[in-house]
């Protein structure tokens, strides 16, 4: 019974859907019936639309988040230990983090144009920044028993990192892969909007361009299902052994 | 403890990933279209159906063009600035703009003459010029001919073009703006002026030709780097373009079919602006005199600070 | 064996240490008073011969564990000495392996993952075999793939014996290890503490805040003062093991403690 719990409130979402758009004489171009959505989600998929947008959206996202992933947990990591660069270039990035990155979508067209470049340096600006910040304040947290500990046995450079400090902050970065993940991928669908000629925001964009309502709310549910599958598969790094000692310790 | 570890697991499903998504996506994108192509950008507007009619029916354009679809002027601006398009149809003061930018473009072809209207409410508040004053009234960008023209048709009949709200909205929210009451009138490029009044809930006050004869609204703008590089190419793009322009002319009811299926918009839409003879291709060349009288009027309303020279590209007859 | 114990292992000369407070942070910390000065230790001296077990007590906060960060050489004194087998210590080694206060073991890795920390090749099989011996001699064997989170603080203590004994330390410091842990546990781990120094007869230094456990265990007691601390009492212990503390000097040894430390309890 409980499995079948979210499967209930998705039903009960589409019976009230159903039943707003019948009882309140909704006509189909302001919102469409479910059973039309259907429709035309089972059209994309046939026709290809859903695969081709999908694709480019997530293979945006990927390289995007990758990206920054490779870039921000080295940076943190150092910044965490080195306070003097700490102190240089934290402002710069407590500066830059809450711009959000839609707006540099007109500076992204600028300096690449359209395309996969613009969305995918936008998925990296909305991850990179939090990530450094998230993993720096990580290793501050590190307890210092740990490292007196790695002291004692002699643990330098690559050591330190591998046997202490990367594991010890690998559950607050796997934390931090959650929460920016999906937040690359609500801003990829708003990147896409603009920058780009394909994409599932742009499916929507385009969608709303050529007044077809049914495909437009398509769109909103095959976003909404592949984020779910994404927040799904971080769950698996959850449950490592080498993550899940962090919520389980006393 | 020498089954893998989940750590390694997941860092090799993560590497799998990228490998696939990545495969996927150039799969998908390596269908010919390589840089060799040369890119066009346009809006889904009738102002720029040269382009699909064109890709329908020219074997040139099928095999060495594609055509980037932009949803906003801002956007393709961007494009055209940081080099990514070859061509684009474009409007007119803009492209005036950009020369002024030192942006290096030049003006091959108009897009078609005519096809805008200045729609108002059906049933509502605005009969006639005078009827402006304190209302809202929706224009594509300020960097648009729609907009030098409303204010000059509001200025002619003695209007203080202070007391009139303007709002940039992107043509297609026009009609439903108008519907829902958030505007009171527009002025824009086809089909949007028409399909208020198939919808019934507008009427257009004027058409562009009562306002501006020979009405330019979007160009086709090349690229002088472009020229430098593709020229033999371009020319062909461009003489195409024009030859579309004299076939449509000719078999509207035809065109209308094309366009609409390529846009995704309404056939009956088009149709009734083609067949409606709302727009010309008679004269798509462009003349120096009509750009410097545009530059001029963009120069009074303080769109610009200097009137540029926008060069004219002839080079392709 | 009576010969080596004459060599002396550590000798610490007039060891000061003081740290200077900041005046904001004055207001939590009061033990400081009003002065921006804040000694900690004021010159304490001692020698412990090699392989003797010492147990230091002494009041709450009286700087213990700062006399023995610097021991260890995690930290350098304000100004007197230290000097091990007769050099002055540089820093911390992992031959001066130390067993701190709270948890030390990395709660992301196994109990096997911990203990073959300091070995060179922990994942060869001889390493491997030399884990397991390790893992039985704390009664640890069929733990070794469980985490850290899985025991209970007891095996926690253990494991992080073994790791440091894994090491063949010539040191080993013990900073209050088993103050968290319940009474009858405590009990098992003094003893295991007994049979882990006569078999491995190397220097030990062990904090503990309970007078019992310095009894039973140390074969040198040394009682600090409050702070700012210096020795009180330089104590020689030369028991056999197991001792029994209700009878005869140890008894009294143990009234005494007590009665130097101001405690006036019926014993």
């Amino acid at each position: 019974m409980k499995r079948f719990k979210p499967l209930l409130s998705f039903l009960a979402l589409i019976v009230l859907w159903q039943a707003g758009v019948v009882l309140l004489k909704v006509p189909d171009f302001m919102f469409p019936r479910p059973y039309a959505v259907a429709q035309a989600l089972y059209e994309m998929l046939v026709d290809g639309q859903l695969y081709k947008n999908g694709v480019a959206s997530l293979f945006r996202v990927t390289w995007g988040f990758y990206l920054a992933l490779v870039t921000a947990v080295p940076l943190g990591l150092f910044l965490g230990r080195q306070r003097s660069m700490r102190d240089f270039l934290n402002p710069l990035i407590q500066f830059l983090r809450p711009i959000s990155p839609l707006a540099w979508i007109p500076v992204a067209l600028m300096w690449f144009g359209i395309g996969d470049k613009p969305a995918i340096f936008l998925i990296f600006l909305s991850s990179f920044f939090p990530l450094v910040v998230f993993t720096t304040s990580s290793v501050l947290n590190i307890r210092s028993t740990y490292l007196r500990v790695a002291r004692n046995f002699g643990f330098e450079g690559k050591e330190l990192y591998l046997k202490v400090i990367l594991p010890a902050v690998l559950p607050d970065i796997v934390t931090a892969i959650r929460i920016t993940l999906g937040t690359a991928w609500l801003v990829i669908v708003a990147a896409e909007m603009i920058a780009v000629k394909s994409g599932l925001g742009y499916l929507i964009i385009d969608a709303r361009n050529s007044l077809r309502m049914d495909r437009v709310v398509a769109g909103m549910v095959a976003i909404g299902v592949i984020g779910l599958v994404l927040d799904y598969l971080v769950r698996f790094l959850e449950r490592m052994p080498s993550v899940t000692w962090s919520r389980r310790r006393r | 403890m020498q089954k893998t570890r989940p750590e390694k697991r997941a860092l090799l499903l993560a590497i799998v990933w990228l490998v696939v998504i990545s495969l996927a996506r150039f799969q998908l994108t390596s269908g010919g279209q390589t840089s060799e192509h040369l890119k066009i950008g346009y809006l889904p507007i009738t102002c720029h159906l040269l382009l699909p009619i064109a890709m329908e029916r020219d074997e040139f354009f099928k095999r060495h063009v594609e055509p980037i679809k932009f949803t906003s002027w801002p956007d393709m601006i961007e494009a055209v600035k940081g080099g990514r398009l070859d061509c684009a149809l474009i409007l007119a003061p803009i492209a005036i703009s950009l020369a002024a930018q030192r942006v290096p473009i030049e003006v091959a072809l108009l897009g078609h003459r005519n096809g805008t209207g200045l729609v108002v409410a059906r049933g509502g508040p605005i009969h006639g010029p005078r009827d402006f004053e304190g209302k809202t009234v929706a224009i594509p960008i300020r960097f648009s001919t729609q907009n030098l023209a409303l204010l000059s048709f509001l200025e002619d009949s003695g209007v203080d073009i202070q007391k009139v709200t303007r709002v940039e909205l992107p043509p297609p929210d026009m009609p439903s703006a108008l519907a829902s009451g958030a505007i009171d009138a527009y002025i824009v490029g086809e089909p949007y002026a028409t399909q208020s009044v198939l919808a019934g809930t507008g009427v257009i006050l004027r058409d562009i030709r009562e306002i501006w004869p020979n009405f330019i609204s979007s160009i086709l703008i090349v690229r002088k780097d472009a020229l430098d590089g593709k020229r033999a190419k371009l020319d062909t793009l461009i003489r195409g373009l024009y030859n579309q322009g004299k076939w449509i002319d000719n078999h509207r009811a035809e065109a209308a079919r094309i366009g609409a299926r390529f846009f995704g918009l309404s056939p009956k839409l088009i149709g009734a602006v083609l067949l409606g003879g709302k727009v010309s291709y008679e004269d798509i060349l462009p003349r120096e005199e009509e750009f410097s009288q545009i530059a001029s009027r963009m120069k009074r309303h303080h769109l610009l600070e200097h009137v540029p020279r926008l060069e004219i590209y002839r080079g392709w007859k | 064996m009576e010969q080596e114990k004459t060599l002396t292992k550590i000798e610490v000369r007039e060891l000061k240490k003081a740290y200077i407070e900041r005046r904001t942070k004055k207001r939590f910390y009061s033990q400081c008073g009003a002065h921006e000065y804040c000694p900690v230790l004021d010159g304490i001296s001692f020698s412990i011969p090699t392989g003797c077990f010492t147990c230091f007590i002494g009041p709450s906060g009286c700087g213990k564990s700062t006399m023995f960060r610097i021991i260890s050489g995690f930290e350098e004194p304000t100004s007197g000495s230290v000097l091990i087998d007769g050099k002055e210590v540089e820093g911390p080694s992992s031959r001066h392996v130390c067993v701190f206060q709270e948890d030390g073991l990395f709660p992301w890795f196994t109990a096997r993952e911990n203990i073959g920390l300091g070995l060179k090749d922990a994942r060869s099989p001889g390493a491997q075999e030399e884990i397991e011996e390790y893992l039985e001699l704390v009664g640890l064997s069929g733990f070794g793939d469980h985490y850290p989170h899985e025991l209970s603080g007891g095996m926690r203590r253990r494991a992080e014996v073994a790791r440091a004994l894994i090491m063949n330390p010539d040191i080993l410091f013990m900073d209050e290890p088993f103050g968290a842990l319940d009474f009858v546990t405590r009990l098992q781990m003094r003893e295991e503490m007994v049979n882990v120094h006569q078999m491995f007869d190397m220097t030990i230094l062990f904090i503990t805040h309970d007078i019992d456990e310095a009894l039973q265990l140390g074969d040198k007691i040394i009682m600090l003062t409050d702070r700012p601390s210096k020795v009180a009492w330089d104590l020689d212990l030369d028991f056999p093991h197991p001792r029994d503390l209700s009878v005869g000097p140890l008894r009294e040894l143990r009234r005494e403690i007590y009665h130097r430390m101001g405690l006036h309890v019926a014993l």
